[in-house]
């Protein structure tokens, strides 16, 4: 944490990612209208001093649905990576430690999913799931595991050869003894790494699927389907897309910061 | 031989994603009106009412043999129209790594060459920022400033049947600037981080110390290791650009691939997304082998036996 202190950069990512888990954590109180509420005679109103971010084509507040709508995008982007870092890491860590038949099965699973375009492949999960908020954060944990699995294993792999672990097995360690309390929090460093890298891509498909229709069903703000409503009024009302479209850049931009920022305290190549 | 084992595994999860998961095609056709007795006579109708085993041996073969099967809502043969869509996004595809490849080496070498100075810092900047914004996003971006502010070029792609030459181009410049942003950053990126890490190698001190010519050391002894990272990386552009384009065709409404991907999925249309994934992850599997084979055959230290 120290180190990343003396990154200012990194410091400004951190201070982006920290304002939007504030605003989706204000949620509703922090909007000065409430997301739903039409206004008729307000539609597709200019940015204004009565509304900052103009109105969209019913008329609702677009900085409101903003503001809320970060809740949606920072919830699943949030939950999607830590369900894929868990299975992500679970399936390193056994297919790195355990080696052999294992290994090569696993691997081989990961293989089949990374032939996939990510977005194709969570299209397809969507689709037959169903639009729910807990179906969207299984689809990009399922997506992303396989990429998070292939880097935590070579990670294990590496941690596996060092001496340390060597003498932990002629002291007679139990495999599990050895992945808890030896190959876990030496990985650590790339599993947090590896988080923050993959945080960005969740925010991605997440704001993707949304603008695909395939997230939270309207009427709840969501910022890719406030995307996809202003894709209509691109040419006479273009503030409808533009101020949702800046806040999932900002947002990714923010995350991309810290993670460039942690990759160099952690002394890995951030490399996308 | 493994791509080929790969697709045989990335055939299987298609057919097991959209057939085992609840909701089959059946009840997807009756929508509104599915009532248990009608979901039955139509599955035994169309046949869903044997094992999925089957079905998938007939589904596999009749592609293999060309038969792609037929669309639900357009009641029409699939390959055809997928081929039309295929080719529209070849087009896309190959003009961008066209324009892109030179373009993103050419600006990885000058940053990697300039480590450090403010050319490099700009060029880092500028990419950390395109990288992290979502492709569909730089298209609505695009979109309001060319079309909306400047008014220079159309905002649609849909090109109609009879349009001019002139009208067709200026409908492709906006989606093949919007997909260049993002394969630019990528490959400066890595030409940059590839470079810089050839540069500390121990033969380029070598040269350097037998008393080459610093032009000489970096075209000759420098680049060539440092380009071959890269091929991987143009390789991996072209499977994302068949398969990721989806929402920056959907923006402009160009008729690609992508987009016939989402209208397959609104309309839960299960055949054609079943072909549209499979081609997909076919071209995404062989341009990766491609690069592979690519990389196999111009880095002469390795040779795979």
């Amino acid at each position: 944490m120290l180190l990343l202190i003396r990154q200012p950069l990194a410091l400004l990512g951190l201070f982006i990612v920290i304002g939007y888990f504030l605003l989706a954590l204000g949620g509703p109180m922090l909007a000065p209208y409430s997301p739903t509420d039409q206004h008729f005679a307000d539609t597709l109103q200019a940015p204004s001093t009565r509304y900052w971010f103009g109105t969209d084509q019913f008329g609702r507040d677009v900085f409101s649905r903003v503001i809320v709508g970060s809740q949606t995008i920072i919830v699943v982007a949030t939950f999607a990576t830590a369900l894929s870092l868990f299975i992500g890491s679970l399936i390193g860590i056994l297919a790195g430690y355990l080696g052999g038949w294992w290994d090569e099965a696993l691997m081989r699973a990961t293989d089949v999913m990374l032939a996939f375009p990510a977005l194709i492949l969570a299209m397809l999960i969507i689709t037959m799931l169903g639009s729910d908020l807990v179906y969207l954060i299984i689809t990009i944990a399922v997506v992303f595991s396989p990429g998070i699995a292939r880097v935590i294993r070579s990670e294990v792999l590496s941690i596996k050869a060092m001496t340390y672990i060597k003498a932990a097995q002629a002291l007679g360690c139990s495999p599990n003894h050895i992945i808890l309390r030896h190959i876990l929090p030496n990985s650590l460093g790339v599993i947090l790494v590896e988080g923050s890298i993959y945080f960005g891509y969740a925010i991605f498909a997440a704001a993707g699927l949304g603008f695909l229709g395939l997230g939270v069903q309207p009427p709840s703000p969501d910022w890719g389907l406030q995307v996809n409503d202003g894709r209509n009024f691109l040419l006479t009302a273009p503030w409808v897309a533009l101020f949702p479209a800046l806040a999932i850049s900002s947002l990714v931009v923010g995350v991309n910061l810290l993670a460039m920022g942690l990759s160099q305290v952690f002394g890995e190549h951030f490399v996308q | 031989m493994l791509g080929f084992v790969i697709l045989f595994l990335v055939s299987l999860v298609i057919f097991g994603v959209t057939e085992l998961l609840p909701g089959d095609t059946a009840t997807f056709m009756l929508g509104q009106r599915a009532t248990p007795d009608l979901v039955t006579a139509l599955r035994k109708q169309m046949g869903l009412d044997r094992p999925a085993s089957v079905r998938y041996i007939e589904w596999i073969t009749n592609i293999l043999q060309g038969d792609w099967g037929e669309s639900l809502l357009l009641k029409t043969a699939i390959w055809p129209l997928l081929q039309q869509r295929f080719e529209n996004t070849l087009v896309l595809t190959f003009l961008t790594i066209l324009l892109g490849t030179p373009l993103g080496i050419g600006l990885g070498l000058l940053a990697g060459l300039n480590q450090g100075r403010w050319l490099d810092q700009t060029i880092i900047v500028f990419t950390t920022f395109i990288i992290s914004i979502p492709s569909f996003i730089i298209a609505i971006f695009m979109v309001i400033l060319f079309s909306a502010y400047l008014q220079w070029l159309p905002a649609s792609s849909m090109i109609a049947s009879d349009a001019s030459l002139g009208d067709r181009v200026s409908r492709l410049i906006l989606p093949i600037l919007t997909l260049l942003s993002g394969m630019l950053a990528h490959l400066t990126r890595h030409t940059r981080s590839s470079l810089l890490t050839v540069l500390q190698a121990d033969y380029l001190r070598t040269a350097r110390g037998k008393g080459l010519a610093e032009g000489l050391v970096i075209f000759h002894h420098a680049l060539p290791n440092a380009l071959l990272p890269t091929i991987t990386v143009v390789a991996l552009n072209i499977g994302w650009l068949i398969g990721g384009a989806v929402l920056v065709e959907t923006v402009f409404a160009y008729p690609g691939l992508g987009q016939l991907m989402v209208q397959a999925l609104s309309s839960r249309d299960i055949p054609l997304l079943q072909a549209i994934s499979l081609l997909t992850a076919a071209s995404f599997t062989l341009a990766n082998l491609a690069a592979d084979l690519l990389y196999i055959v111009l880095n002469p230290r390795i040779r795979y036996s």
